[in-house]
């Protein structure tokens, strides 16, 4: 039976789905910077130690967020530091985790807000090469929202003592991944 | 695995294996368009998400009137896709298309009660453009003529039924939460579409 399965691969056209700009393009996009990937993450990981409502509303935001930076990056509205503000965002959003910080929803809605869109712009300004545009969208916002899954699944630890150490020990490691990103954005002249 | 479910889970497979048998038979063209007109529309975004949206504002409005919606849904769904013009090509009636999802989806998300005579013209609407963005697909060759958009009109109303029912029976607070979890990222992917469609080169 395994021997017969794998022909039916060949019956699907990969067209609009596979490597031609559609559903997984989109859906491998985000994973494919680990400064942006792990400061997904940090969102669902500070939404997760700060509870409810945050913890869904945070997930939320930063996507649709996301969006507007991705337009005024088509629209060549310039955002100064794009990539110091990334790597800024995973050393904010880390740090907050590590630091056990938490702040009001409004004030961490804010900053989710600011760094979506140091996120979207550059998606915005260098559009990438796809073939059906839904289908893309589709794929990048379901990988954005599956890493924020990530951080929100890692971050139920915190209910526990050594759990709570494990969540803040991964803040403190984004927040060095975001740093190391930062220096070398400020080595290359930003 | 008790026996029956090893029975069930041999014939699945074995229906899976012996499949690609079926293309050994020619079918109808009109049989054909169906399947097609079927298959589209759970294949296509464009056409899945605004209904899942529709069909999901049934969580703040009850269960009462999802058949006469459903009902609603199809005869919208027909006159988008035979009684309208199209109006203008169908880039610019799916950039409307999305914007409207937009709206739709925000209403979900942010958890708003609308008057069922409004989500009733939401679900008209929501049909029309559908059906005026998927028209120049499913109408129009002479081989298959209206039979692509039948399967598509069933699709939409064999979708829309069980999501509406199940999203309209007051669900778990978890489940409430992924709904408008699910209506975010819907306006958020329709969005990104519509931010793309106009930024892309040509």
């Amino acid at each position: 039976v395994c021997a017969l399965l794998p022909g039916f691969a060949f019956g699907h056209v990969e067209s609009g789905v596979a490597g031609d700009g559609g559903f997984v393009s989109g859906l491998v996009h985000p994973v494919t910077g680990l400064d942006h990937m792990v400061a997904m993450v940090a969102v669902g990981l500070w939404g997760a130690v700060l509870g409810a409502p945050a913890i869904w509303v945070l997930p939320i935001a930063f996507p649709l967020i996301m969006t507007v930076g991705a337009v005024l990056g088509i629209l060549d509205v310039p955002v100064p530091a794009i990539d110091p503000g990334v790597a800024a965002s995973a050393i904010v959003l880390g740090g907050m985790v590590a630091a056990n910080a938490r702040p009001p929803l409004a004030i961490a809605f804010s900053l989710i807000a600011f760094f979506a869109i140091y996120h979207g712009h550059p998606h915005g300004a260098a559009l990438p090469d796809f073939g059906v545009p839904i289908l893309y969208a589709a794929g990048f916002v379901v990988a954005t929202g599956l890493l924020h899954v990530a951080g929100i699944a890692f971050g139920l630890l915190y209910r526990w003592p050594a759990g709570k150490t494990a969540v803040r020990a991964l803040g403190a490691a984004i927040a060095a991944v975001g740093a190391y990103f930062l220096l070398l954005a400020i080595g290359s002249g930003l | 695995l008790n026996p029956a479910s090893r029975a069930a889970l041999l014939m699945v497979v074995g229906a899976v294996a012996f499949s690609p048998t079926a293309t050994a038979h020619g079918g109808a063209d009109w049989m054909h368009g169906t399947l097609d007109g079927a298959v589209l529309f759970f294949t296509s975004l464009q056409s899945l998400l605004p209904v899942l949206v529709v069909a999901l504002l049934a969580r703040r409005n009850g269960s009462d009137r999802v058949a006469i919606r459903t009902v609603v849904l199809g005869i919208a769904l027909i006159i988008g896709l035979l009684a309208l013009p199209v109006a203008g090509d169908p880039v610019t009636v799916g950039l409307y298309a999305r914007s409207y999802l937009i709206a739709l989806a925000l209403l979900v998300l942010f958890n708003l009660r609308a008057h069922a005579g409004l989500v009733l013209v939401l679900g008209l609407v929501t049909g029309a453009l559908t059906g005026l963005e998927f028209k120049a697909v499913l109408i129009g060759d002479p081989a298959t003529g209206f039979s692509p958009a039948v399967g598509f009109i069933a699709s939409a109303i064999c979708f829309h039924l069980p999501v509406a029912l199940i999203a309209s029976r007051h669900p778990h607070g978890w489940q409430r939460i992924a709904i408008r979890v699910v209506a975010g990222w819907i306006a958020a992917i329709a969005a990104m579409d519509i931010a793309f469609t106009i930024g892309r080169p040509g």
